[in-house]
């Protein structure tokens, strides 16, 4: 009588509740490639210079000083924001394949049961054989 | 059906327990392992029998063929079993939530928390100490700990015959019943285990703390298993979380990456008991201007460890959003002081670091040691504040300063303009349960190394001795430090329990103090304590009993753990034995004459007097008393004249005397909780001598003199009443000065027997010491001064003379017995 009513409660929590886990546990994936790739970080400083490496303008007037400063930071600017377009994009992907891989995920849980069920009794039977 | 079996069906965590009765964790566990191990190892063999075995594959034999058919089918079996498990632990996982680690899950609907179905489900006969001494996975854990021996607990479970009806199946009253609930209506309703429980000295308070322990454990190790949790998953750093900020390149040759330690990295350190600092902490960096904070505490671990806390919550993103992107370094203060040459160089350096740190966006800098920063601003003559101050108003600089109390007192708070710029955060020292349950947890860690095992009431112990017997240092510091000086000492001497007794040993031995059980040897000393005394001190029997008792309540354990090991004050003339019985004391119990220790109060009469014993910040010099009690924290201190000190020193004493210790003038604690003060004072001896010749009984008159010592203001009443006792000594009659003269010279008898020589003492020779030693000012005192100008004299001349020699017997001759000369005739036979 146990043995039924446990094997009765695991089957609920197996086909219910750990289906419901399981995509917790999905977000929770898909969270750490969001934060791996720090994707809101990089949206939220897209057009600053890489690591912070800029030049101060020079205080007094002179244009060639002014003009050297100002290519510098820009380019600074564009190879930050060229890393930071590399990295969204790769991590943009990998969210992707992550997500699609759900369904499938899904599905072998499902029949997970029924799997085990084959393995144990189909080796027994090629053992006793 | 009982009602416990009632109760437990009707929670949907009712099939995962039954389940756990078949497949317990352990057993999961194993087949897990073993299943795994056959998985991957049965295909290696086939695959190398094939290869190496000179098999033909292409037309096997029909038993290898067999044999690989059958290695396959296990391969099938042990996957299929190994998914299984797998899935159980899933189930299990879903299902165990965690009542202290993580967040709490559960709702009423499961009615008991997992662990507490666990014992649930082994009681019998409703009732619940059977279940607990039964279940193995966690009532069985908790007896250990407990300290109760296996038999102890077996004895407990015959007894249960009886049935209790537990009020916790009423769910109004305890909707979801957790195991604390179980044990607490255990400890409520069964005597037979509260008195087993009391047999190891601990009560209710421990028996929860133990529980939470447990628990904690368990739940520890089954959070650090769930790594798919958000919580865990958060911790993975990110690739470009530093690509948005500076670099500091000046900065990082004298600083650290806090976040990089293995204190914040380390599941196994756990702090707790700082929330009160680290919320502080955050409200203050979560503003926009002038988040600087200086944090004050103890010299020792504990700013530290509020530091690591918070790096550790900024690694784990458990911390508001702002601060999760922060880097927390250390700027480590001694190596840039050593580092700088002179003033520009030293005001230029830290002008770069601060800007570095300015430009970088993501730093809080967290500085070691300020003061020392502070001081060699000032050996250079610069003030630091001018020089920080641009980069302390800033709105993005964050700066954590770490500063010493009895510094930040002296350098830092009388400093108006430097105050200004930082908000004071105090790390309070933790309270005895806090560094129970911090200890506790790291005992497990110290169990898995050392493969020792650390009862609840050890580690009471634990704390409480690193707060009692080491008075350096920061009590939860002092108490880690103890813990792990335990571990390998026990593994040292094959214990493998360790119980409060091994602590009790352990600290005696390092600290010399015993508190270890009484020996057989030391239980005759106490037991004859009286006798011992009375071996060197005549006619002062009150004094002596008095002081017995007092030795024998400290060390039986009943004595006030807060106060001295006891405070007497010894009232009476001079030369009636108030010194001797201080030396006496020393030698018999303490087992040494040179555990007497002596101040003269006569010498801190002068405005000095505290300094010198206490120390002087000025001249930074340590104080005599302070020093005197580092080095020997187990003894008698004898406080000489001692009404004659000034009153700040009074005082003092009236503190010591109070609470046990003092702090130095640098902030030190010093312990005097083991020593046993004698304040001796001739105050009020005339009137003894009074009462004492009207043939009155001195006893009857206590009080009163002691009031005549009040009200002449030569002692303050507050004062003489901390002292334990009062005691009078008694001026010396005829008797007892024969008797001392005795002794005296019984002295020299024996230091003359060991080289081989006799002295004949006989009564003319005692009547002659005795009469010519006396004076009714000095009372026996000047007795030493005769045997030295006479018997020892004639005997070293006799010595070196070489008239007396191994064998030889040597009698005296009274030739003249006045006060103004006395003189003896040494006759060698």
């Amino acid at each position: 009588m146990k043995i039924v009513l446990t094997v009765l409660g695991y089957l609920r929590w197996h086909y219910g509740k750990a289906i419901y886990s399981l995509s917790n546990i999905w977000v929770n994936f898909l969270y750490l490639i969001f934060e791996y790739f720090s994707i809101k970080l990089l949206f939220e400083n897209y057009f600053s210079p890489w690591k912070r490496m800029t030049d101060n303008y020079p205080k007094k007037i002179n244009l060639k000083e002014y003009f050297y400063t100002f290519t510098t930071n820009l380019i600074m600017r564009i190879v930050g924001l060229i890393m930071r377009s590399l990295l969204i994009i790769i991590g943009l992907i990998c969210y992707v394949l992550l997500a699609l891989l759900y369904p499938l995920a899904v599905i072998i849980w499902l029949i997970l049961p029924i799997v085990i069920f084959i393995l144990i009794i189909q080796g027994f039977l090629i053992i006793l054989k | 059906m009982t009602k416990t079996e009632l109760f437990l069906k009707k929670s949907p965590l009712y099939p995962a327990l039954v389940l756990e009765n078949y497949f317990s964790n352990k057993k999961r566990r194993l087949l897990i392992r073993v299943t795994k191990y056959l998985i991957y190892s049965i295909p290696i063999i086939i695959i190398l029998t094939v290869f190496f075995g000179n098999i033909n594959v292409t037309s096997p034999s029909n038993i290898f063929d067999l044999i690989i058919k059958k290695l396959i089918g296990l391969v099938m079996v042990c996957l299929g079993g190994y998914i299984l498990m797998q899935m159980f632990e899933a189930y299990f996982g879903s299902i165990y939530y965690l009542e202290y680690v993580a967040k709490n899950k559960y709702n009423s609907k499961d009615l008991y928390t997992f662990s507490a179905g666990r014992i649930l489900i082994r009681v019998e006969r409703d009732n619940l100490l059977t279940g607990l001494l039964k279940s193995q996975s966690i009532g069985r854990r908790i007896i250990d700990r407990l300290g109760i021996s296996k038999e102890e607990a077996n004895n407990l479970l015959l007894k249960q015959s009886e049935v209790k009806n537990p009020p916790l199946f009423d769910t109004e009253n305890i909707p979801l019943v957790k195991v604390m609930d179980i044990v607490n209506f255990i400890y409520d309703n069964h005597n037979d285990f509260r008195d087993t429980i009391a047999l190891h000295g601990l009560g209710k308070k421990d028996l929860q703390a133990t529980v939470k322990w447990i628990i904690y454990d368990i739940e520890a190790k089954e959070y650090e298993r769930q790594w798919w949790t958000k919580d865990k998953l958060a911790k993975a750093p990110g690739v470009a979380s530093d690509w948005s900020f500076g670099r500091t390149y000046l900065l990082n040759k004298y600083s650290k990456n806090l976040l990089l330690d293995k204190e914040v990295n380390s599941e196994a350190i756990t702090f707790s008991g700082r929330e009160r600092e680290l919320n502080q902490i955050q409200t203050i960096l979560a503003r926009s201007k002038g988040a600087n904070i200086i944090l004050v505490g103890l010299p020792g671990q504990e700013k530290m460890e509020v530091i690591w806390s918070l790096c550790k919550k900024i690694r784990n993103k458990k911390i508001n959003l702002e601060l999760t992107r922060k880097k927390p370094v250390l700027f480590l203060t001694s190596i840039f002081t050593g580092a700088v040459e002179n003033a520009d160089d030293f005001t230029n350096k830290l002008i770069v670091i601060f800007t570095e740190v300015l430009r970088a966006g993501n730093i809080i800098l967290v500085i070691d040691n300020f003061p020392r920063l502070i001081l060699q601003a000032k050996q250079f003559d610069l003030n630091l504040n001018e020089i920080l101050a641009p980069y302390l108003i800033s709105n993005e600089e964050q700066i954590i300063a770490l500063s010493d109390t009895n510094y930040f007192h002296t350098l830092i708070e009388s400093d108006v303009a430097m105050m200004s710029r930082f908000e004071t955060v105090m790390v309070k020292p933790l309270l005895l349960d806090e560094i129970i349950e911090i200890i506790s947890r790291e005992a497990l860690n110290a169990e898995k190394v050392y493969e020792v095992f650390y009862t609840y009431p050890a580690i009471l112990e634990i704390a409480k001795s690193a707060e009692n017997y080491f008075p350096d240092g920061v009590s939860s510091d002092k108490a880690e430090d103890l813990l792990s000086e335990l571990s390998p000492w026990a593994t040292e001497n094959n214990i493998q329990i360790i119980n409060r007794d091994d602590v009790l040993k352990y600290v005696s031995e390092k600290t010399n103090i015993p508190i270890a059980s009484i020996t057989p040897d030391e239980k005759e000393k106490l037991l004859n304590l009286e006798n011992l005394l009375m071996k060197r001190v005549i006619a002062q029997k009150e004094a002596i009993f008095a002081i017995s008792g007092a030795i024998r309540r400290s060390r039986a354990g009943i004595r006030n753990e807060k106060r001295p090991l006891g405070s007497f004050l010894f009232l009476g003339p001079t030369g009636v034995g108030k010194t001797e019985t201080a030396k006496a004391l020393a030698e018999s119990f303490f087992g040494d004459e040179k555990k007497l220790l002596r101040l003269d109060m006569s010498e801190y009469q002068n405005s000095e007097a505290l300094a010198r014993l206490i120390g002087s910040q000025e001249t930074n010099t340590q104080g005599i008393l302070s020093n005197m009690l580092r080095e020997n924290p187990y003894g008698v201190l004898l406080l000489d004249e001692f009404e004659k000190t000034n009153k700040d020193v009074l005082n003092l004493f009236l503190q010591i005397i109070d609470e046990g210790y003092f702090s130095d003038v640098f902030g030190r604690k010093v312990m005097a909780r083991n020593i046993l003060f004698i304040a001796t004072s001739n105050a009020g001896a005339e009137k003894i001598f009074d009462i004492v010749r009207s043939g009155k009984k001195l006893e009857d008159f206590n009080e009163e003199i002691i009031s005549t010592i009040i009200s002449n203001g030569i002692l303050k009443p507050e004062l003489i009443n901390r002292f334990d006792a009062t005691i009078l000594f008694r001026p010396l009659t005829k008797e007892n000065l024969s008797e001392i003269a005795k002794l005296m010279l019984k002295k020299i008898a024996k230091k003359l027997g060991e080289k081989g020589m006799i002295i004949n003492i006989d009564d003319q020779l005692i009547d002659f010491i005795a009469s010519g030693g006396y004076n009714p000012t000095f009372g026996a005192r000047p007795m030493n001064r005769l045997i030295q100008d006479t018997v020892e004299q004639h005997l070293a001349d006799l010595i070196i003379r070489g008239e007396l020699n191994r064998g030889q017997t040597v009698s005296f001759n009274v030739l003249s017995n006045t006060s103004d000369k006395a003189s003896l005739e040494p006759i060698v036979i």
